[in-house]
């Protein structure tokens, strides 16, 4: 009769291949749900109630870190990079090489664990080795929950404490991934575009080899379009209006091929300027802050401290003329 | 019951300070608060405190308390400094969080808890690194975190495994020790930016995290460390082929640490790059006692550890300071800073003492030690030239300092003190400064302008009848006009206590004699190869099931006795690791 264990082992590497190979956030979250909750109970004997109720909602509330990543529309996972069939593959092989293997002999907990740990353990290692941000926290996630499973499987059953301090560690994981998510316009910034060395008036950044353009056939060329240009004849037109005029034909049919979209201006992307270190513009209304600047733009700055404007000493302040004295209330006495 | 109390306040003051984050006033009430509480309930943790949560004890030592107290009170310090330099808005959760991670990990009495706290701890460094994930290279910060993260998790997951476990299926046992170090060692080279692994700290250093900084590169590796260096020598300090070539391999980075992080830091023009190269250097000497695995090394890593986390905190707040006080933190804009900021020199100066102290000094004998012990002989020099190095950068910043000063650093008040003169100041002026000055100054400068109509005696304004209140205003004038030098004392305060530590004061020399040592009279150290020191195999065949090793940071706390859950009645030796004294 089949174990407990070998149902939670198989609920884990389901869970993770979900997690690993889905494109959508949200389904990736929920198989990373799956897979934690499920290695909670890949052993034997089962832990007590509190111990799993502890890793349950450690696991629930990773679960939730990362789906308000995911419903806040910044993740942009692209699945996995090596397809479905090809992860399901490494996992079921990383299951059978555990179910197999027997570094430690015997074995303190269930062979499933093991079993379980290794494939999860496989299946982070194409994450791990992308420069998604999302899919690498999703990675050490599926390296963590296949290293506890590891730990069951050669040291037996884990007391309530290391189970909690699991529970904070995933937790912990979800909630710097969750964090570390790059902003769609970061990121597209920093895979998408290359800056050209010198700035032009026109856009001057172009596609990396990730997004090649496809050779247009003959058919999809523009027709010549006269283009108005305030520019003496001599001058070359820009090459941006054919695209444009791509962009004004009709749609296609489904026989003829993809067009190609138009390239929009793009404003001149100004170099990487770093932030100025070390302060923040403190709210106005913070009455916390010691320093509330005043800024000042004539002062000269310098190229990593533009942002904040020189405190302004007392004796510089501009002095008006004094007033004369309109009291209209008599004096309190003393000096008239 | 003082350990749950520390723990309940550094997790409290996590979660409010994140949840207050969108009312900045409130948030850094509640993130200074929460941090004074931790620190009050660090200084009262009770060295023979122990509690057992299940069947894992939590045990509480005089250099555990003290270690937090130095977190503690650098993350309050640190935080103070913010006030003026640059609010680090998500810097107080993490170093919470962190705390809080480190406080169970060198608290805990099982390893695997111990490891995967001290991972679960090195985790909030993503909160400080998510400041800049709008940016290019934020996408690339973020990337880095989570491999390290990934690494120090795997790494000590298995650590774990080896040390909780004896039965290995292997014919070279120590095969599996190696490896073990070799991740442990390459956690904590990841973790602290150890040459060739000083990209990510590098680039941390050009997003302007600024005081933020600290955490990454400083507690959390310390606090990793201090739990890696723990149970080095119970657990590695075994003959083994394979565990010396490892061993060659973290000498060779460290070697690498100490020699190139003093050359990144005397090749860059930036102080905040010039700070975290410092700090890389540094770890070199983590590493070092890591390699040594000897509990000879463990009393100066223990020292060293403590004058590490406060004075390169307090080298972290210096640099904020300076770029705050010069609006620039270019080495080339900053010619001549030492003339307008004595202060800030004169700080810099005693963390340099704190940091390589002198001949005979705790702090330079624990750094001899740890060279001694972690390289061989040949390479002896090394320590020396580390030191050298260490000089030469830092006396080039006080060099540069010395110079005739740029437009910049002219420009600047600097830290020397001001006093305001306000003999025909108007109502303007007083509202001037009531804008930009504190809550208290606020209310004083306002109620001056409010009175000054009824108290003022003459035609301009001068509010004679009141003598009080205008020295009142002279004093908020005062208050604002000499802020950088507050906070250059606050960086000298902080300055002054990393020396006090790292000479030894504060019971810092006692305090670091306790601890995670290894009691050779009370338990054999665990011996998982199965070798004896002479490279023999030990005739302890040992039928009998036997304790699990565990980590007894406490001489008062009671070894763990969980029964390993092995069924079968096989060999592991005898190895019950009590690392207390």
């Amino acid at each position: 009769m089949l174990d407990a264990a070998v149902f939670a082992a198989v609920a884990v590497v389901l869970g993770g291949v979900v997690a690993a190979t889905a494109r959508d956030g949200r389904i990736v979250v929920l198989g990373l749900m799956l897979a934690a909750v499920a290695a909670t109970l890949v052993a034997s004997p089962l832990p007590g109630s509190l111990a799993v109720t502890a890793r349950i909602l450690g696991a629930m509330l990773a679960a939730y870190l990362l789906w308000a990543a995911a419903g806040s529309g910044k993740v942009n996972s692209a699945g996995s990079a090596i397809g479905l069939v090809a992860e399901g593959a490494v996992a079921v092989a990383a299951f059978a090489v555990g179910l197999a293997l027997r570094p430690v002999d015997p074995l303190a907990g269930p062979v499933e664990a093991q079993a379980a740990g290794l494939s999860l353990i496989a299946l982070a290692i194409v994450p791990l080795a992308g420069r998604d941000v999302f899919r690498m926290g999703v990675g050490v996630t599926l390296l963590t929950l296949g290293s506890s499973l590891l730990v069951g499987a050669w040291s037996g059953p884990t007391p309530p404490l290391e189970q909690l301090a699991m529970a904070a560690l995933l937790v912990g994981i979800a909630g710097a991934t969750s964090l570390l998510i790059p902003s769609l316009e970061a990121e597209e910034a920093a895979t998408d575009y290359v800056l050209e060395s010198a700035p032009a008036p026109v856009a001057t950044a172009r596609p990396v080899a990730a997004r090649p353009v496809a050779p247009r056939p003959a058919a999809l060329r523009p027709p010549a379009v006269p283009i108005k240009s305030n520019a003496p004849e001599r001058v070359a037109a820009p090459n941006v209006a054919p695209l444009q005029a791509v962009a004004e034909r009709k749609p296609m049919t489904a026989e003829t091929p993809k067009p190609i979209e138009p390239i929009e201006p793009i404003q001149p992307i100004e170099p990487e300027k770093r932030p100025r270190p070390m302060t923040a513009e403190p709210e106005a209304d913070d009455w916390l802050a010691w320093e509330a600047p005043a800024p000042e733009p004539a002062q000269p700055v310098t190229t990593r401290s533009a942002r904040r404007a020189p405190v302004k000493r007392l004796n510089e302040i501009e002095k008006p003329a004094p007033k004369k004295a309109t009291r209209s209330r008599p004096h309190l006495g003393g000096k008239p | 019951m003082t350990l749950i109390t520390f723990l309940l306040v550094c997790v409290a003051g996590m979660l409010l300070t994140l949840l207050t984050m969108p009312f900045a006033r409130l948030s850094r009430l509640v993130a200074l608060g929460s941090l004074a509480g931790a620190l009050a309930a660090a200084v009262l943790l009770n060295p023979n405190d122990s509690v057992t949560l299940g069947e894992v004890t939590l045990a509480t030592t005089w250099f555990g308390g003290f270690f937090l107290s130095a977190l503690a009170a650098s993350s309050l310090l640190l935080c103070v400094i913010g006030l003026a330099t640059g609010w680090p808005e998500r810097l107080a959760p993490a170093a919470l969080a962190t705390m809080a991670g480190v406080g169970v990990a060198i608290s805990s009495t099982d390893p695997t808890v111990a490891l995967i706290a001290a991972a679960a701890a090195t985790a909030p460094a993503a909160l400080v690194a998510s400041r800049v994930r709008s940016t290019p290279l934020g996408t690339t910060v973020g990337i880095a975190e989570l491999r390290t993260l990934a690494l120090v998790v795997s790494a000590s997951v298995l650590a774990a495994v080896t040390i909780l476990n004896t039965n290995w299926n292997s014919d070279d046992p120590t095969f599996v020790l190696a490896l073990a170090f070799l991740v442990v060692s390459a956690a904590v080279a990841v973790r602290s930016g150890a040459v060739p692994f000083h990209v990510p700290a590098a680039l941390l250093s050009r997003s302007g995290e600024g005081l933020g900084l600290v955490l990454s590169l400083v507690w959390i590796p310390t606090g990793f460390g201090l739990i890696a260096l723990s149970w080095n020598a119970s657990i590695f300090g075994v003959p083994g082929d394979w565990l010396d070539r490892a061993v060659v391999v973290v000498q060779i980075v460290a070697i690498a640490t100490l020699i190139l992080g003093a050359v990144g830091a005397m090749l860059h023009d930036e102080i905040e790059e010039i700070v975290v190269y410092s700090i890389v250097q540094d770890t070199g000497f983590i590493l070092l006692a890591l390699t040594a695995r000897s509990e000879d090394a463990a009393q100066p890593a223990r020292l060293w550890l403590l004058a590490f986390v406060i004075a390169k905190s307090a080298l972290v707040a210096w640099a904020a300071a300076a770029s705050w006080a010069f609006e620039s933190s270019n080495l080339g804009e900053l010619r001549g800073w030492l003339r307008r900021a004595p202060i800030l020199g004169i700080a810099l100066v005693v963390i340099v003492a704190a940091t390589l102290g002198w001949p005979g000094s705790p702090v330079f004998e624990a750094r001899g030690t740890l060279v001694g012990l972690g390289l061989p002989d040949p390479l002896h020099f090394i320590g020396t030239a580390a030191i050298l190095l260490s000089l030469a950068y830092y006396v080039r910043l006080l060099a540069v300092g010395l110079l005739t000063p740029t437009d910049t650093v002219r420009r600047a008040g600097g830290d020397w003190p001001h006093w305001p003169h306000l003999a025909r100041e108007t109502d303007e002026s007083v509202e001037a400064a009531a804008r930009t000055a504190s809550p208290l100054v606020l209310a004083v400068a306002t109620n001056l302008v409010e009175l000054e109509d009824e108290a003022s005696g003459d035609d301009e304004g001068v509010p004679h009848r009141r003598p009080n209140l205008y020295l009142r205003h002279r004093l908020a004038a005062a208050w604002r006009l000499n802020r950088p030098l507050e906070t250059s004392l606050l960086v000298l305060a902080t300055a002054t206590i990393a020396a006090i530590v790292a000479f030894g004061g504060f019971g810092a020399s006692d305090a670091s004699q306790s601890g995670i040592t290894l009691d050779d009279a009370a338990a054999p150290p665990p011996n998982p190869s199965g070798l004896d020191n002479g490279g023999q195999p030990t005739d302890t065949p040992s039928a009998e099931p036997t304790a699990v090793p565990t980590l007894q940071l406490a001489p008062s706390a009671p070894p763990l006795a969980s029964p390993s859950p092995s069924d079968s009645p096989s060999a592991t030796p005898t190895a019950t690791a009590t690392t207390g004294n």
